[in-house]
Parts: C-alpha cells; structure tokens; sequence
C-alpha cells in the first residue's frame, strides 16, 4: 500500500550511547580489522580522541533508522556517506531525517531522497554533526521493492547530480 | 558526461589502467546469517529481513543481508594458516599510491549503488576498476591528486549486487 510520504518531513530522531561494544562489534562483524576500531592505544596514538565508529557501522546505523521509520518494504537504493568527525564510546548520538525529495517513477515504485545525520549532543542538549548520509530509498508504489527484477531497478540519481 | 583525457604526467602503466578492471578478489567468504545478525546487533536494527525468516521470505524470497555488509564479505582474514602476510583490501588503490609515488591517501568521497540484494549462501567477486586519476593539484594536505576507483560487487554468475565508488586524495610525495 502506497503511504504518503511529503518532501520537508522529517523522522523521529533516534538517540543511542554509543559505547566501546557498537564500536568493536560493529567493526568485528564488517570484517574491519584496523586498530582505530578496537584498541584504545593505537587510536590515540593515531591522535583520534578514542576507538572509532567504522563506516559500515554508520551506514548500518542509518540504514536501521531509515526502515525502523518506512517498514520492511522499503528497499535501499544508495547512499553517501560523509564522516566529519570521529564517534567515540561515551558520545550521545541523535539520530534526524529530512525527505529531500520524493518521485514515482514509471516501474512503479516511489523513490524517496533523504538527508540523514548524527549529530553528538551534550548535557545541556547542544548538538555537534558527526556524520550525514544522503540515503535514496525505493518504497512500494504500485510495485512492491523486492519484487523488482534486477533489469527493472534502475535506481536514479541524487537529486544534486541532475542537469 | 564528457569522457576527460588523462594527466599527461602520469606513468603509462597507470594510464593504462584507466577504465578498466585491473583487481579482481574472484571470491570471498559465504555471506551467512550468523554474521548478517551480529552486525544488526551492532547496530541495534530490528528489520525482520534480518531476523525473522517467516516475515523475509514473504517480503524479499529470503532473509537478507544488511546492505551495509557490501563491501565487507571479501574483506581478507586478519591472519592466515601458511603464516603468509594477510592480502590488502583494496589491492588497486594500493598500487596506485605506489605508481604514483603518493603514500598517504584520505578517502574524499564514497558513494554506494545497490542492485541485486545479498542472500546467505553467496559469495561475491570484487572487480577493482580505475576510473579516473587528476591532475597535480594541492589542498590543506599538500601536493597530490584525486582518484576514483569502483568495485564492483557481483554474486556467482555474474549478477551485479552492488558498485561503491571511492574517490581519494593521495598525497606525501618525499621530496627529492
């Protein structure tokens, strides 16, 4: 069932404490095995304030935010990824989303274009960007995602890189 | 786009490179669920895709694995049985900063296209392809140049999965 979805619409933030076992983990399971994402020494002698973040890690997170607010249904198209400051154990993170753009394309399915960030926000609620994503997320239109044949998904660019 | 022509000052070997696949990884570990439930338990994300067979297999013909996975199945074990070096991800950047004498490089840019999802069972190829080396040019980091490599994910049989585009800046020359 096609849901209505309108450009300006923002998700409902998310808020985790990250903490030195998302960091290992997350790292560990991607098969990621430089030291910056588990051992404390070799990071701060890198001068990074701490074990960091990896990037399938923060793409994971995304992603698990975006669908948490689509559904199963919704099917990732693409992203891109930019890292702007390290994520340590200890930061609050929140989690926003923005619908950047929304458009139904001939196959059937509803893209929507999103712009995501972590941002690290202290005691008295003051929010600093650590990472943003832009995300392009196929919804079922009058097709469902999945269903889509690999010679039919043609995902369209980011709005950004049209003529 | 407008097909750009390559830097004149860049070795033939690397100019030869330029749009082609010069790195293929044919295999990698078996994508399995194990691992696919590890990592969204690492990023604390519930999608039944991942953890509920019943509910993936009406949704997507199986569960899936996390998208975010796509760069990490041919990623080489840290360690290996015949005591040989373990291989380097990313083999052609590699080559690349050793051609071009540039031995420090940050990743500038990274965009990921998905096609076919990921199933437990698969094994992916990576093909490595160049597909764009600049010119000489300077920034906060000092001299050095920008360039671009995709990888190529594809499943046995050839099925695309997904394409990461990685656009760094190598940079560090010694001087003579």
């Amino acid at each position: 069932m096609t849901r209505t979805i309108r450009i300006g619409e923002t998700l409902p933030e998310r808020r985790v404490n990250i903490s030195a076992l998302h960091i290992v983990l997350g790292a560990i399971a991607s098969r990621d095995w430089q030291p910056q994402h588990h051992d404390h020494e070799q990071a701060t002698a890198a001068r990074l304030p701490g074990i960091i973040l990896n990037a399938p890690s923060q793409i994971g997170w995304f992603i698990g935010y975006v669908t948490a607010w689509t559904g199963p249904h919704a099917r990732i198209a693409r992203w891109r990824l930019s890292m702007l400051k390290p994520i340590c154990p200890g930061t609050r993170l929140v989690m926003t989303g923005t619908v950047r753009s929304v458009k139904d394309d001939p196959a059937g399915l509803r893209w929507i274009e999103l712009d995501l960030a972590m941002s690290r926000e202290d005691a008295n609620a003051a929010q600093e960007r650590l990472s943003a994503t832009r995300m392009l997320v196929a919804m079922p239109g009058t097709v469902e995602p999945w269903a889509v044949t690999a010679e039919a998904w043609r995902p369209p660019p980011f709005t950004d890189y049209e003529s | 786009m407008a097909e750009e022509t390559p830097p004149d000052d860049l070795p033939a070997e690397v100019r030869s490179w330029i749009g082609r696949v010069v790195v293929v990884e044919p295999d990698s570990v078996p994508v399995e669920m194990g691992i696919c439930r590890l990592f969204a338990a690492a990023v604390e994300d519930g999608n039944p895709l991942y953890w509920d067979e019943q509910t993936a297999n009406s949704i997507a013909g199986s569960p899936i694995a996390p998208s975010a996975l796509i760069s990490a199945w041919n990623r080489p074990d840290p360690w290996r049985p015949d005591g040989a070096p373990p291989a380097r991800a990313l083999e052609l950047h590699f080559r690349l900063k050793e051609k071009l004498g540039l031995p420090k490089a940050v990743v500038t840019r990274a965009e990921t296209e998905l096609h076919a999802p990921v199933r437990p069972g698969d094994r992916l190829s990576a093909e490595q392809r160049l597909d764009r080396v600049g010119p000489r040019t300077r920034n906060r980091l000092g001299e050095g140049r920008y360039w671009t490599i995709s990888v190529l994910y594809r499943r046995a049989g050839g099925e695309l999965c997904g394409i990461e585009e990685l656009e760094f800046y190598g940079y560090g020359a010694v001087q003579p």
